[in-house]
């Protein structure tokens, strides 16, 4: 679903930028993401993508700028805003000495779910994710891919309009990756705006309505791939090593040859 | 496997060189302070015991201790039987401690430092990262004994009037020592994690060496009742008798004394016997290394891959039972209850929260032992005015309080730097830091209405006590301990850490140094309200006595509300600070 419609932005980052002492991580970033797009949010390591990511989520308070979801700023009207978002990390660090069912209870106590709908959605993701079987077990002995599963389950229990996603894929089996990619597309259709960071471009190309790149903590770069092309037939790599200066490094590794 | 060795060995020197030249400027004062304080102590080591041991040898000394040996028997008459035997026991003690504490450094070291799946994967031959690995979790055990126990046998040495060889053989002796004692440590906890993932022992060893702690202090409150004496001439006896001559501290000090003594023969036979004992164990560990050291290391990824087992009835049943206890607490926010579940449930699961229950359970128990032999509720001196609680009661409420706040530390401990790395659930979640601080204090609050209210009626019952003061001392305990509860709380969020790997990494100096500060101030205060209530109320008639009592009370009770009110300020700022 392309944005416009008239539909206001679900996530919406207003000249956002992060300081750390004398460094500017972000340097002033504007996007907007709106209902039923998946926005793809590229850029090389150190780029400000999961810095923004952050600010957006409220896990950062941005030393500038405005951070919005569903309308409300996330730091001035935090609870609103943080009821509207799911978020999943790039790391998942989950308690773990708490079963997965156990971890859906706390999901569902936290965002002030119906334990009866909170348990029977849970059980529905468990079987869509294939951890049903090991929902009893600790998330201490889940592989990393598991932990990632059991975070994405945890996002989309209270049905986010706003779906953070940073680095979703890594550690994921293919069947797993497909199954994120086919999930994405279902909650899109459903209304919710997602905005993923990762680093496989074929990802974006495949899913993604438009993509962002980022590089140096500046927007370089927004739009659909064929804006992106501007007519041309380059592909999204080319593009993206065009604008965030790789193809000096495609030099030097061919002249180390 | 040398060149292996040495690379490896540089690099761990190289980080402690870089973290210590990056660290903060207090820390680095704070690392020669430390420094300072330890050559203090190994000079003052030195001299007492050689002062000692010359004081031992004047023949002044020996004649005194030949007359009083005269009269009692059971006196040694010849000291120098003593000292002869004084590297020997200090050697012993030296082992005894190094069998207990080396099996939990060697498993953090052999299985838990973050580096091995680099060193695993890497072209470097296994026995080089065990010789690494162990001699690396060994530096705390050697930095004691060369900084403590080696002034004692240099002392012992330089009073004895020994030449420098002997002084040559006690630095062997101590580079020698742990490595029977760790060498069987480590033979110890590689077959170990071949059954138990390396995080799950050392949780058990963690509750374990709680246990040996509260042992220990146990034996030292009940200890007059059960050895009435302790300093005899049978002691002294004892102790010789413990030089038992199978053990290795007993020949490695036997032959330190030959070597001193320019007696080669015993030298020569004692000190091979601990020389090659200890290299042959030692190498027993290295050949083993290799094969054991995978399993064990595979091990790792498993920690605890059995599903929980569900009660009777099933998953349904067990969400009825939640549902039902949840109801006691039902005046709490949906979100706040869930933290609380929540952290209950991790609490019971982790083995070192629970190694923190010993202590104030074992003070529990002692404290219920001497109660009921009667011996812990000192009379009131008959001339001391009414209004002064009875010094058994108000002992009985000091230590119901104290037991209550080690449980309460034990089971909310830092309250917000317990989340660790999973903060950002709660973080992310749209529940206000008020509500977060509501569930963590309701856990932290909860010894003291539950444990303290049994442990004051039990005293009262016991004791006889009537039930105003009985009401009067619970009123104080739930008061008291609701503003330190809650003052722990938000200092905890005030000042988090988040990023740890043990639990004793969780508290911040700045916490610990106000806490100390804050809660004898406080219960000074409140406590100071109450009696002072009482004292004025007592010296005035009617219902103007009782007036000024209730105000003494509601003076305390407004001194709480307002350090509740104030922790619950700086928690909800400290909480709006923290960044992920």
């Amino acid at each position: 679903m392309a944005h416009g419609n008239g539909a206001a932005p679900l996530i919406e980052a207003i000249g956002l930028q992060k300081r750390y002492g004398a460094t500017l991580a972000v340097k002033g970033v504007d996007l907007a993401v709106y209902p039923g797009e998946i926005v793809g949010f590229l850029g090389p390591n150190g780029a400000g993508k999961t810095t923004t990511i952050k600010m957006l989520t409220g896990l950062l308070r941005p030393s500038a700028g405005t951070a919005r979801i569903g309308g409300f700023d996330i730091q001035r009207e935090p609870l609103q805003a943080k009821a509207l978002l799911g978020y999943v990390p790039d790391q998942p660090y989950l308690p773990d000495k708490l079963t997965a069912r156990e971890y859906i209870q706390l999901i569902a106590g936290l965002y002030r779910l119906d334990p009866r709908q909170a348990a029977q959605r849970g059980e529905e993701l468990l079987h869509l994710f294939g951890l049903a079987e090991r929902g009893d077990e600790l998330l201490g002995s889940y592989s990393h891919g598991m932990r990632q599963k059991a975070v994405v389950i945890g996002a989309l229990l209270h049905d986010p309009r706003a779906f953070f996603l940073d680095e979703p894929t890594v550690g994921l089996d293919p069947r797993s990756a497909r199954l994120i990619k086919d999930m994405l597309r279902q909650v899109a259709n459903q209304g919710t705006a997602v905005l993923m960071s990762t680093h496989i471009l074929e990802i974006a190309e495949r899913m993604c309505d438009r993509v962002i790149i980022i590089n140096a903590g500046v927007i370089v770069a927004a739009g659909t791939l064929e804006e992106l092309r501007a007519g041309g037939q380059a592909s999204l790599e080319d593009i993206f090593l065009t604008l965030t200066g790789g193809a000096e490094a495609a030099a030097i590794a061919e002249a180390l040859r | 496997m040398l060149q292996a060795i040495w690379v490896l060995t540089r690099a761990r020197m190289q980080i402690w060189r870089n973290t210590l030249w990056r660290s903060p400027l207090p820390t680095k004062l704070g690392l020669a302070a430390l420094a300072g304080l330890i050559t203090l102590a190994a000079l003052g080591l030195y001299n007492f015991t050689r002062f000692v041991v010359r004081g031992l040898r004047d023949p002044e000394f020996s004649v005194m201790l030949q007359q009083a040996a005269a009269e009692n028997p059971s006196l040694p008459a010849d000291p120098m039987l003593m000292l002869a035997a004084l590297p020997g026991l200090v050697l012993l003690a030296a082992l005894s401690l190094l069998v207990f504490s080396s099996f939990s450094s060697l498993l953090v070291s052999l299985y838990l430092s973050g580096d091995l799946e680099m060193l695993l994967v890497a072209p470097v031959p296994m026995r080089a990262v065990f010789v690494v690995k162990f001699f690396g979790g060994l530096l705390p055990q050697y930095l004691l004994l060369f900084a403590l126990l080696g002034p004692v046998l240099l002392g012992y040495g330089q009073g004895m009037g020994y030449g420098p060889v002997y002084h040559l053989c006690t630095v062997l002796v101590l580079g020698l020592l742990p490595l029977l004692p760790a060498g069987l440590g480590a033979l110890l906890v590689m077959a170990v994690v071949r059954v138990l993932p390396a995080h799950r022992a050392r949780e058990i060893v963690s509750v374990l060496g709680g246990l040996i702690a509260v042992a220990f202090y146990v034996l030292s409150q009940l200890g007059d009742t059960w050895f009435p004496r302790v300093a005899t001439p049978d002691t002294l006896a004892a102790l010789l008798r413990a030089e038992l001559p199978a053990l290795p501290s007993t020949w490695a000090g036997r032959a330190l004394v030959a070597v001193g003594e320019g007696r080669p023969v015993p030298a020569i036979f004692y000190g091979s016997l601990f020389v090659v004992v200890s290299l042959a164990v030692f190498a027993a560990c290295l050949v083993l290394a290799e094969r054991l050291s995978y399993t064990g290391w595979s091990n790792l990824v498993a920690q605890g891959g059995r599903p929980r087992r569900a009660q009777r009835g099933g998953r349904e049943a067990q969400r009825r039972v939640s549902a039902a206890w949840l109801r006691v607490v039902t005046p709490l926010p949906p979100e706040a209850r869930a933290i609380l579940v929540k952290d209950v449930r991790l609490f019971f699961r982790d083995l070192s929260n629970l190694q923190a229950l010993i202590f104030p359970i074992a003070f529990a128990l002692i404290w219920f032992y001497q109660l009921l032999v009667g011996r812990s509720r000192p009379e009131a001196a008959p001339e001391a005015p009414a209004w002064l609680p009875e010094p058994g009661g108000f002992g009985a409420t000091a230590v119901a309080f104290f037991i209550c706040l080690s449980l309460s530390s034990a089971l909310a401990g830092t309250g917000v730097s317990r989340e660790g790395r999973t903060f950002w659930i709660l973080k992310i979640a749209p529940i206000s830091p008020l509500s977060i601080l509501l569930g963590k204090l309701t856990l932290a609050y909860l010894p003291f209405p539950t444990a303290g209210t049994f442990f004051l009626v039990v005293f009262a019952v016991v004791q006889g006590l009537d039930l105003l003061s009985l009401a009067q001392q619970w009123a104080f305990l739930v008061l008291a301990g609701l503003g330190c509860a809650a003052f722990g709380i938000g200092l905890g969020a005030a000042f988090p850490r988040l990023i740890w790997e043990t639990p004793r990494q969780q508290r911040t100096w700045q916490s610990g140094c106000l806490g100390a500060l804050f809660y004898p101030l406080y219960l000074a205060v409140v406590a100071g309200l109450v009696i002072g209530g009482a004292a004025l109320g007592d010296s005035l008639e009617g219902a103007v006595g009782l007036g000024v009592r209730l105000a003494g009370w509601a003076g305390a009770v407004l001194v709480t509300g307002g350090v509740v009110w104030l922790s619950a300020q700086i928690g909800v700022r400290g909480l709006e600070r923290i960044e992920l």
